[in-house]
């Protein structure tokens, strides 16, 4: 009896116990199509971004502004679009730094049993302060550019990540391969990049999500606060910023870029937590 | 007690834990050789020392906590005399594995879920003999052949899941002997399969031994494996060496109290005890914990033979017969 074995690629396979989960599908179908018009933005839009059409102002929606205009003219569903490429571009970029950062940190102070104190004691004075609170102050310091954005969130994002994964090459470390590959003669660094990194992609990737998310979050909220990329810039966080003065009238000006909020961090919210279920089969045999 | 055809000497070794304010003496003084294709069973109950003497010898402690105190540990291996203890990581790193090689007890843990069999078997071998990444995937499969695992080439690309115990440990043996150490430190090895597969590694074990005319440390509490695979014995109790001597020595004429207990704490079939009715005989207490010590013989607190005068004083290694000694101040009346 001799036993098949069937070469499925682990990233299929995770594809497919993703996919057969509704509301994850649901998520990712949703991202796409943010993701997509990101891309995609000058091909797909009807208007330039910055066109201003004076006579519509404050135009409700029609068939020819499908999600009105502002207070200058401009249509809301281009700058919705181009919004989207704006929080992805700064919540991807967040999202690769933070984590790569947090892995390295993480990773230091979980093996490395010297850095440990001083590494963990630096991301407790981090954590320490709240977020958007930390996000402004860096801002402050930094200049209002897109880099900057980028820079004070993964700084504020950083600690959770190094947190995370400092608690997981804290149970790796002790299980016997560590010791054996160490009884071997591996080097620190090796054992780190052989049998510690591949171990830790799961909790890492789930982490990516939830960052992914509360990047777009924070870079809304300072966009609205002021304290992000500048006012011409089509962002969610400066389209509602500026919709505040207009809400009475022009309710659509707050609703289009909320929803659009909403619906992409709900998404990786939700492909977050189907990610890890689907990443973890005993849990999730444990949660039916 | 220095005995110039050793392979290694382990001379006055004291392991201490730091834990605020608290010293652990794990390893209290522990001193043994061992020469070229011997092996030496460290016994003892959880908590005697003998694990963490044998991550003394390789240097694999936590350090802190751990700290390793006294004396030296000298290892005479192709002609040249190395002080384990003196060596930088760098050159400890290249007799890890290489000269001094080590099994572990939990065979289900001991490999990378994520790596392959043969992957996992290669590494020891590209990162000290150098060899390339094709000529060591061959090497993985002769060693899996060796060790009797069936089609080894298969086995090699699959992933330590498919496994089974045995044949991890299997595995983990491999991938030890790989570079052809001079010593090979076994924890507890047999401890986490079940009787007959033991009883396979084991002879495997012991084969492998003869072949390659290694050393072994068989870290162990079975005294059924003791009998099978051991030359000489040590018995550790809190951190010391209480009674040390050949095989049958220890197992057939012991002196110290608790080597006597210990071995009256063996099951054996009804038909085979003394008093068929009796309750198997347990030693009484619990061993003191590494941080608090008790003065004299570390065993006296839980002795039925202990006087006054064995809290006196540390008693010291007696000489008995030939390489049997014992720590024990009456071991004459035992």
């Amino acid at each position: 009896m001799a036993r098949v074995t069937v070469a499925v690629s682990p990233g299929l396979l995770l594809l497919h116990r993703l996919l057969r989960r509704r509301l994850a599908a649901a998520a990712l179908l949703v991202l796409v199509a943010v993701l997509a018009g990101g891309l995609l933005a000058p091909w797909i839009v009807p208007y330039a971004p910055q066109r201003m059409d004076i006579l519509h102002r404050l135009a409700a929606p029609s068939r020819l502004h499908w999600l009105g205009t502002d207070e200058f003219g401009r249509d809301v569903l281009t700058r919705i679009v181009y919004g989207a490429r704006l929080s992805l571009l700064v919540g991807g970029l967040v999202m690769l730094v933070a984590t790569g950062c947090g892995l390295l940190l993480g990773l230091l102070a979980g093996y490395v049993r010297r850095l440990d104190g001083v590494l963990m004691r630096v991301t407790d004075a981090l954590m320490a302060f709240p977020d958007i609170l930390l996000a402004i102050a860096l801002m402050a310091a930094l200049g209002p550019s897109l880099i900057d954005v980028v820079v004070a969130l993964a700084t504020v994002q950083t600690p959770r990540v190094a947190r995370v994964v400092r608690g997981a090459v804290l149970v790796l470390r002790e299980l016997q391969f560590v010791e054996a590959a160490e009884a071997l003669g591996a080097t620190d660094a090796r054992v780190m990049r052989v049998h510690l990194l591949p171990n830790l992609i799961s909790p890492l990737v789930v982490q990516a999500t939830f960052i992914f998310a509360a990047a777009i979050l924070t870079e809304a909220a300072l966009s609205f606060l002021g304290a992000g990329v500048p006012p011409t810039v089509p962002s969610w966080g400066n389209m509602i910023a500026a919709a505040q003065l207009y809400m009475q009238q022009a309710d659509w000006l707050i609703l289009a870029p909320g929803i659009a909020i909403l619906l992409t961090v709900l998404s990786l919210q939700v492909l977050g937590d189907g990610l890890r279920d689907a990443l973890d089969p005993r849990l999730r045999r444990l949660m039916r | 007690m220095s005995d110039p055809a050793a392979l290694i000497t382990v001379d006055d070794l004291r392991t201490i834990f730091r834990t605020g304010e608290e010293v652990a003496r794990a390893v209290d003084g522990v001193s043994f050789s061992l020469r070229a294709g011997e092996t030496l069973a460290l016994v003892g109950e959880s908590g005697s020392g003998k694990s963490v003497t044998a991550l003394s010898i390789m240097r694999l402690l936590p350090m802190p906590p751990a700290q390793i105190v006294g004396r030296r540990i000298v290892f005479a291996d192709r002609g040249t005399e190395q002080d384990l203890l003196t060596l930088t990581e760098r050159q400890m790193r290249r007799i890890r594995g290489r000269r001094i090689a080590m099994v572990f007890q939990e065979p289900m843990s001991s490999l990378n879920p994520l790596l392959t069999i043969g992957e996992q078997i290669a590494e020891g071998l590209r990162l000290h003999l150098g060899l390339s990444r094709a000529a060591a995937a061959e090497r993985a499969c002769e060693l899996l052949a060796r060790v009797n695992i069936p089609d080894p080439v298969r086995r090699s690309g699959e992933y330590p899941h498919r496994l089974s115990g045995g044949m991890r440990q299997r595995v983990m043996i491999a991938a030890a002997l790989g570079c052809n150490p001079a010593l090979l430190i076994a924890d507890e090895p047999t401890t986490a399969l079940d009787v007959t597969i033991q009883g396979q590694i084991l002879e495997l074990l012991r084969s492998l031994q003869q072949e390659l005319c290694m050393a072994m440390l068989f870290v162990t509490h079975d005294l059924g494996v003791v009998s099978e695979v051991a030359d000489r014995v040590a018995v550790m109790y809190a951190g010391r060496i209480v009674e040390t001597g050949s095989r049958a020595e220890i197992l057939s004429a012991p002196r110290h109290p608790y080597t006597k207990a210990l071995l009256g704490s063996v099951p054996r079939r009804r038909s085979a005890r003394r008093d068929p009715a009796a309750r198997l005989p347990a030693i009484p207490g619990q061993v003191p914990s590494a941080a608090q010590l008790p003065p004299g013989c570390t065993f006296a607190p839980r002795c039925g033979l202990a006087i006054p005068a064995c809290t006196a004083a540390r008693p010291a290694l007696q000489p008995i017969a030939g390489a049997h000694a014992v720590r024990c101040i009456r071991w004459r009346e035992t």
